[in-house]
């Protein structure tokens, strides 16, 4: 450990008795005994954060803030809810089955084989990536994303999404692969498993990919899904196999367009 | 524990966690907006509550997360990499004890970065260690560490230009 990593080390440690230390920072605090000059650092840094501490510490609340905790305003108390008269309707309801039912077995091959309301039963991969690309980007602009893992080397975070049993990218396009990795993290929506890899774009800002594993849909060409803005974040992508793949930017400039150029030109719509 | 957890609770904590909030949002109102909705937090669910020994920590995150929030709405904020701004802070300044008074050191952590206040406020609140404050910030251990040390490294020289300033 040299130097500079024992002082970042013992920075956290200034407020703490050595007793109270972690290995690390027992193991920092030993060099102290061989280092003069780290020791008359680490002496002058406690002594500071002990009286920045006391002072920080002084800050006094508005003398009626402790009053209207203690006393929060009462709520109302519950309305006196009659029970609905479900007797009175029930001659009506039993009639309205009847209806609904002889409809139904009028209409089952119709209603069975999609003819009737003209779309597939259940929720269509398009609705479902809809669904997503809007859930990510409200997640991105909603939400303090914590990392699980921060790294810059993509070998190491692909690793890390397999160990985890998140979804992992399969082939990017150059422009995104060109970028640097900040980290990962594994999450689920809608019980299903969700990765994220942020990426640093050159000016400072960030680009997500969101992968989603649905292996229910798998499609044999590679489908764009529409470059749309939410929440005025940039977001679009693709679904490859069985994976779907969400890009959104960390801010409303971010350009991403040039990461779906290996799937169609795509324009916001 | 006494009869009303929730009372008690108020009793222990609510100075740090209003002098956290004033840290975090800068200005006493919204520091009064943030510790009142994290005790009607508490309000609504302490019945439900089984652990109480884990009350403060839950009581800084739900602030914490509720200041994210509102920021996130008001103010998009600017992430940026912690490994890679420490190298542009390493420069340590020698700060005189003497200088250190409350109102320049409030000043001063105010000022900071807010992704650099949160862990810091903390620290000096609470006395709390690394891995607490990522407990309690959500945050990974490396990232606080990082962000603890920049932090720190950035009061001390504001605390050290401070004292320049006036001496001039």
């Amino acid at each position: 450990m040299n130097i500079e990593q024992a002082k970042k080390i013992l920075s956290t440690a200034t407020l703490l008795e050595p007793q109270q230390f972690d290995s690390e920072q027992q193991l920092a605090y030993e060099q102290l005994r061989q280092d003069a000059s780290l020791k008359t650092w680490f002496d002058h840094q406690q002594e500071t954060d002990r009286q920045i501490q006391s002072t920080l510490q002084q800050t006094e609340p508005p003398a009626d803030l402790l009053d209207s905790l203690l006393n929060p305003p009462v709520a109302k108390p519950e309305r006196n809810i009659l029970p609905f008269p479900i007797h009175a309707f029930a001659p009506y309801a039993i009639a309205a089955c009847l209806v609904l039912a002889v409809i139904g077995i009028s209409f089952k091959d119709t209603i069975l084989n999609n003819q009737f309301f003209g779309y597939h039963r259940g929720i269509s991969s398009f609705d479902r990536e809809a669904d997503f690309q809007r859930a990510m980007a409200d997640f991105v602009y909603n939400t303090q994303i914590s990392l699980d893992e921060l790294s810059d080397n993509r070998s190491y975070i692909l690793e890390w999404l397999t160990q985890n049993d998140a979804p992992t990218f399969g082939g990017i396009p150059q422009s995104l692969a060109d970028l640097t990795t900040l980290g990962c993290k594994k999450f689920f929506w809608q019980d299903m498993s969700v990765s994220l890899v942020c990426f640093h774009t050159d000016n400072g800002k960030l680009v997500h990919l969101f992968t989603l594993h649905h292996p229910g849909q798998t499609v044999e060409k590679t489908q764009v899904i529409h470059l749309q803005r939410y929440f005025d974040l940039p977001t679009g992508g693709w679904h490859a196999g069985d994976k779907s793949h969400i890009l959104v930017g960390s801010e409303p400039d971010v350009d991403i367009e040039p990461m779906m150029t290996h799937i169609r030109k795509s324009k916001f719509i | 524990m006494p009869t009303d957890p929730y009372k008690q609770a108020v009793m222990d904590h609510y100075q740090n966690l209003y002098a956290f909030a004033m840290h975090l949002s800068t200005n006493e109102a919204d520091a009064k907006d943030l510790t009142q909705h994290t005790f009607y937090k508490l309000a609504e669910r302490v019945d439900k509550m089984h652990d109480f020994s884990r009350i403060k920590s839950w009581l800084y995150s739900t602030l914490y997360r509720r200041f994210i929030d509102i920021r996130r709405k008001d103010k998009r904020i600017t992430w940026v990499d912690p490994q890679q701004t420490d190298a542009q802070q390493t420069a340590e300044e020698a700060v005189s004890h003497s200088s250190i008074d409350h109102q320049t050191a409030l000043q001063h952590l105010m000022s900071l970065d807010e992704h650099l206040r949160a862990p810091l406020s903390l620290y000096y609140l609470e006395g709390y260690s690394y891995k607490e404050i990522a407990q309690n910030l959500e945050l990974p251990i490396g990232t606080v560490m990082s962000r603890l040390h920049r932090a720190k490294t950035a009061l001390y020289q504001k605390l050290s230009k401070g004292e320049g300033d006036t001496a001039s």
